[in-house]
């Protein structure tokens, strides 16, 4: 059998895996082994996991992860967003579906501090779903509208996934940050716009606010000034070449910690309950990075992502639409598949496919260009149906506002990414713009 | 990103209370692991930024430090049931059915890593007769391999019980 046909039959193979609920990390994991002891030896792959795992973790790139995880989990246990979330309200509360853009301009700011959409979704979910359902707002609009904030928490730097994508196109993830500032703001951007028009045609779903006394605002405003200058210093640094983005992690984290205890707002409780959440999400990533390792290991040893992209381009398809077919079949798979998994297994045959497609630019750019595009497909998946992860999320903790209902509540929004999808496809030094300035 | 995708078992399984804690203790020791670290990485930081002087071979310790806080947390997470499990087409399977499923891939999951902690045993046993050490600070490697091994072993127990509870609760 050609390396080809294993390499197909140990996708398939993992596949079914999957969907007999064994986790992705460990699917990929078997999978990967039993094709390596195939296509070379059980000797051989057993050099390989020698000292495999511990490489792996033990790589400066990849220490970023933790570090930003726990970034997030101090700040959420330590009551960040709900600050964010108020001093927001207090600002945009008197306009028609302003708590609705309270939140779009909370998880704004809450985004550039964590790197997870689904810690995004989950804080807000608790900090200012209530609000919202108290002041009258249609529950799947407000469901809706905190789902798709929350992948503003990926969407504006730092994000976990374009750290991974980073390191596996073996790109800098600085440049990969500065990459995705501008549509990250974009984003931002759309969803209010999203918000203001929903708020109009239909202004029974987002009632008005009562304005909040100028005391009152300036008040909530004064709270929040830790973490704006927590994510300024850590964006900017990065940013900056300050600092490397492991480094801007760290200092992160040391500041948040340093600020919860001095104004008591971070525990005992909390700490604990930040340090075994980071855990569990950490371990998390790094199992199906484990499996992704061994796996991407046998396909390599197959040889096909060469041969596949040898045979897309032998094709000579027009460049545009062989991209716009991928990110389709990526919207496809993140709708029923875990995101982080789905980059993990795919990019390392999409990638020499696009690497080899001619838009006229620098390998680098491309790469990071589509880093980008990536990144908001996967934002899509998230939140569209039937598996939008973040839509799970919320609905966990909206216990009395029906999944469907979410998912209805979520579409304009979608709308507004595709959209911005296509402008940056169609420009893109809308991300690119912001790399050739600072880098 | 904690991938507790809704449709998974609500209730974690249960698991002898001293696995549980031992998981836990792991876990907060791996905490304070990454701590550690961040806070050296920023002392060196400091000291780049005051007077361009880093502590020398930082990044090497941040390498050893992250290798060891991740092998903490990865039991934790197992009995937390942190794991993705993606559920398309079970999702409509009797519960009884599905705990049986989902206790038999614990059992494949234990397998699997019992496998990575022979194989970084072997790592271990390699690293410390070669002598391998860190470029900068000339620390030896195999201890830290040394503890993934004997975390991925206890990850294997872990996933044994979970298994193992797993069959009990839906039975």
């Amino acid at each position: 059998m050609s390396g080809t046909w294993i390499a197909l039959l140990g996708f398939g193979g993992m596949l079914v895996l999957i969907a007999l609920r064994l986790h992705v990390g460990v699917a990929m994991f078997v999978a990967g082994c039993l094709g390596y002891m195939y296509l070379s030896s059980g000797s051989a792959l057993f050099a390989f996991l020698k000292t495999n795992a511990y490489n792996l973790f033990a790589n400066y790139t990849l220490s970023v992860i933790p570090l930003f995880i726990l970034m997030g989990a101090l700040a959420e246990q330590s009551g960040l967003s709900s600050a964010l979330f108020r001093a927001a309200a207090a600002f945009m509360g008197q306009v028609r579906g302003g708590l609705a853009m309270a939140v779009i301009a909370a998880c704004t700011a809450f985004g550039a501090i964590c790197g997870s959409s689904v810690a995004t979704t989950a804080t807000f979910g608790r900090a200012a779903l209530p609000e919202l359902l108290r002041n009258k707002y249609d529950g799947g609009f407000a469901t809706g509208t905190i789902a798709v904030g929350g992948t503003l928490g990926i969407l504006i730097p730092p994000s976990v996934i374009l750290v991974i994508y980073a390191i596996m196109v073996e790109q800098n993830i600085s440049h990969l940050f500065m990459a995705a500032f501008v549509p990250g703001l974009l984003a931002s951007l759309f969803y209010l716009v999203t918000i203001f028009l929903v708020a109009r045609r239909k202004p029974e779903m987002a009632p008005r606010h009562e304005p909040m006394a100028r005391g009152e605002r300036w008040k909530h405003a004064k709270a929040v000034w830790p973490v704006l200058l927590i994510a300024t210093l850590v964006v900017g640094g990065i940013y900056g070449g300050v600092f490397s983005p492991t480094e801007g992690a760290a200092v992160g984290t040391v500041a948040l910690l340093l600020i919860g205890l001095a104004q008591r707002s971070l525990g005992w409780a909390a700490l604990r309950t930040s340090i075994l959440n980071t855990a569990s999400t950490t371990a998390m990533i790094f199992v199906i990075l484990m499996g992704s390792e061994i796996f991407n290991a046998f396909l390599a040893l197959s040889q096909m992502p060469m041969q596949a992209a040898a045979l897309i381009t032998a094709l000579g398809l027009p460049p545009y639409g062989v991209l716009a077919a991928i990110l389709a079949l990526y919207i496809l798979l993140g709708a029923v598949m875990d995101e982080l998994a789905m980059i993990l297994l795919t990019l390392p045959v999409f990638f020499p496919i696009v690497s080899a497609l001619d838009f006229g630019m620098q390998p680098d750019d491309l790469a990071i260009w589509f880093g980008i595009l990536l990144l908001m497909v996967v934002g899509i998946g998230l939140t569209a149906p039937p598996i939008g992860l973040n839509v799970f999320v919320i609905s966990a903790i909206a216990k009395n506002v029906p999944l469907a209902r979410t998912y209805r509540g979520v579409l304009p929004f979608i709308a507004a990414d595709v959209v911005r999808l296509v402008l940056v496809l169609l420009f893109p030094g809308l991300a690119l713009g912001l790399v050739h300035l600072l880098a | 990103m904690d991938h507790t995708v809704a449709t998974q078992t609500p209730e974690p399984p249960r698991v002898p209370r001293l696995i549980a804690l031992a998981a836990k203790v792991l876990a907060m020791f791996g905490g304070a692991v990454a701590l550690a670290v961040a806070a050296v990485v920023v002392v060196s930081v400091l000291r780049r930024w005051l007077f361009s002087q880093p502590i020398p071979g930082d990044f090497e310790l941040a390498q050893i430090g992250t290798a060891v806080a991740v092998f903490a947390f990865l039991p934790y997470c197992q009995v937390a049931r942190g794991n993705i499990v993606v559920d398309t087409f079970t999702s409509t399977l009797p519960a009884r059915l599905r705990g049986r499923i989902d206790a038999l891939w614990d059992v494949v999951y234990a397998a699997a890593m019992g496998f990575v902690a022979v194989c970084l045993t072997r790592g271990t046993l390699d690293t410390f007769a070669s002598h391998e050490v860190s470029m900068v600070l000339r620390i030896p490697v195999w201890p830290g391999v040394a503890f993934g091994a004997l975390s991925c072993a206890f990850l294997a127990i872990v996933s044994l019980a979970t298994a193992h509870g797993l069959m009990r609760t839906r039975a």
